[in-house]
C-alpha cells in the first residue's frame, strides 16, 4: 500500500514537473502537451472511477497551483475526467493499446471541453480559446500517442502487485 | 460491482458520492478563490507548492535542458531548416566573432535602455529575468527570477524597455508569475491623439495584437499612432507607458464604435529582461 502511495506521488509529481519544465516549449500548432489530462485519464483506466476521481482532484490541484485561473477549476474537471475513465472499466472492452489511445483520446477532447464550458458557466469566461477546436484535436490526438507510454505507466504506479499482472480495462 | 469501485482499497464503496463531495468541494476551492480575489486557500496552497516545486524545477530544468533542446529541434525542424539556409549565408559573409560580439553588444544594449527607461521615470524598480513562458493553453503568462525577497508585490506593472508587457500577478519569495497584456483576460485603460482619447486596449491571445475597445466612431486615429497608458484615478497601471502602436482601424456604418488593433511595442514572444515598477493599482509606491 505504501509503496503504490509512494509511487502515485513519483509519476505525480514527475508528471507536473515535466509539464512545467520540459513541455512548456514544446508546441504543435502552437497548443501545449497536456500531460496531466492524460494521468488522470490512465488513473481512471487503471484504478477505477473512484480512485480515479480523486487522483483527479489531486492532479488538479498542483495544476491549479500553476496557473492564474481560479483555483479549484482543473481540480472539478480533472475529477470528472478521472470518474469517466474509471467508468470504461465496468464495460467488458478488452484493452489494446489501441482502444486505451482511442479512449485517451475522447476523454483529452472531453476534458478541455469540460474545462471551457465550466470556466464559462463559472463565470470565468474568455480563458485563452481563441482555437477551441485546434487546442481539443492536437491535446487528443498527442495524448492518443502518449497513452502507449502512459499507460504502462500507470499501470506501474496506481495499481497493487496483485492486479499489476493484469492490463488495465481488462479487470471486472 | 466493478473492481473499480474498490480502487482506493474500498473504503467508500460510493463512487458517485465521492464524485459529487470532489465536485463541490473543488466548487467551494472556486468560490474562496474568487471571494479573496486571487487570495485565500488556494494563493496559500499555490505559494507553498510553488516554494518546494520551484527548486526542484530549477534543478529539472538543468538536467533537460539538453532533451528540451532535442525536442525543441525536433518539433521545429522546419523552420530550422530555413534558419539553416539564411544561417549559410550569414555564415559566408560574418566571422563567428562579430556574430557574438554583436550579440553582446545588443543584450548590452537592451540592458542599457532598461536602466534609462524614457519612461515611468521616478518610480523604483526591480530588474528581473523571465525565467519561463506559461506551459498551459489557458493563459499568457511569464515567471520572473525574482519575487517578494526583492521587494515585488501583486499587481505592480512589468515593462521591458519598449513598453508596457502586463503585470505581477503572483509572488513566491523568489519568483513571479506575470499576465502578460495579451492575456484575454487583460485589459488596459490607454490614451492616444492630442486630445488624450480614452480606451481601452483587450488581449486576444496573441502575441502579436490587442484590441481597442471603447473608440468612439470618428475619434481621430492614424495608423502608427502609438497608445500610452491613461493612468487614470484607480487605474492599474501608471501614467505615460507606451503599450502599442495602432495597426489597423475600421467603422462599419451603424457600429457603435471604431475596430482598433494595436501591436503590442514589446517582443512578447521573446522577452529576457525585464522592470517590475513598484508602483501599486490606484497610484500608491509599492
Amino acid at each position: 500500500m505504501r509503496g503504490r502511495i509512494l509511487r502515485s506521488a513519483l509519476l505525480v509529481l514527475t508528471v507536473v514537473i515535466v509539464q512545467h519544465s520540459i513541455l512548456n516549449s514544446v508546441q504543435f500548432f502552437g497548443v501545449h502537451l497536456d500531460l496531466p489530462l492524460l494521468l488522470v485519464i490512465v488513473a481512471g483506466f487503471t484504478v477505477g472511477r473512484e480512485a480515479g476521481a480523486v487522483i483527479g482532484f489531486v492532479v488538479g490541484l498542483m495544476v491549479d497551483s500553476f496557473l492564474l485561473t481560479p483555483f479549484g477549476l482543473s481540480a472539478m474537471v480533472f475529477s470528472v475526467i478521472g470518474y469517466l475513465a474509471g467508468q470504461t472499466e465496468k464495460g467488458s472492452i478488452i484493452g489494446p493499446w489501441t482502444i486505451n489511445a482511442a479512449l485517451a483520446s475522447l476523454l483529452s477532447a472531453a476534458g478541455i471541453l469540460a474545462y471551457e464550458v465550466a470556466s464559462r458557466l463559472l463565470g470565468f469566461g474568455q480563458l485563452l480559446r481563441i482555437n477551441l477546436v485546434k487546442v481539443v484535436l492536437v491535446v487528443a490526438v498527442t495524448n492518443a500517442i502518449l497513452s502507449v507510454v502512459m499507460v504502462p505507466l500507470g499501470r506501474w504506479a496506481f495499481s497493487s502487485r496483485e492486479s499489476n499482472s493484469r492490463p488495465p480495462l481488462m479487470r471486472r | 460491482m466493478a473492481t473499480g469501485d474498490y480502487g482506493t482499497g474500498g473504503f467508500i464503496a460510493r463512487p458517485r458520492i465521492t464524485l459529487v463531495v470532489l465536485v463541490l468541494a473543488s466548487l467551494t476551492l472556486v468560490t474562496i478563490s474568487y471571494k479573496s480575489h486571487g487570495g485565500g486557500i488556494g494563493s496559500i496552497f499555490q505559494n507553498s507548492l510553488r516554494s518546494i516545486t520551484n527548486p526542484i524545477r530549477s534543478s529539472a530544468d538543468a538536467v533537460v535542458r539538453p532533451i528540451d533542446n532535442v525536442f525543441s529541434g525536433a518539433f521545429h525542424y522546419s523552420s530550422l531548416k530555413q534558419q539553416e539556409s539564411k544561417l549559410q549565408h550569414q555564415v559566408s559573409t560574418l566571422k563567428n566573432q562579430v556574430l557574438i560580439a554583436n550579440k553582446y553588444q545588443s543584450e548590452a544594449q537592451s540592458l542599457s535602455k532598461l536602466i534609462n527607461l524614457p519612461f515611468a521615470q521616478g518610480l523604483p524598480s526591480v530588474a528581473a529575468i523571465v525565467d519561463n513562458y506559461s506551459p498551459t493553453n489557458t493563459q499568457l503568462s511569464v515567471d520572473l527570477d525574482k519575487g517578494s525577497s526583492q521587494g515585488i508585490k501583486v499587481g505592480e506593472p512589468v515593462v521591458s524597455s519598449l513598453g508596457l508587457i502586463g503585470r505581477v500577478v503572483s509572488v513566491t519569495s523568489n519568483s513571479s508569475t506575470v499576465l502578460l497584456i495579451a492575456d484575454p483576460t487583460s485589459s488596459v485603460g490607454v490614451e492616444f491623439g492630442k486630445s488624450n482619447h480614452i480606451a481601452l486596449a483587450v488581449g486576444k491571445g496573441s502575441f502579436s495584437s490587442l484590441s481597442v475597445a471603447l473608440v468612439n466612431p470618428g475619434t481621430p486615429i492614424h495608423k502608427g499612432e502609438t497608445m500610452f497608458t491613461s493612468g487614470l484615478q484607480g487605474g492599474i497601471f501608471p501614467p505615460g507607458i507606451p503599450v502599442g502602436v495602432v495597426a489597423s482601424y475600421s467603422y462599419l456604418p451603424g457600429d457603435l464604435q471604431e475596430h482598433v488593433t494595436i501591436s503590442p511595442l514589446a517582443n512578447l514572444a521573446h522577452l529576457q529582461y525585464v522592470k517590475v515598477l513598484e508602483w501599486l493599482p490606484g497610484g500608491s509606491k509599492g
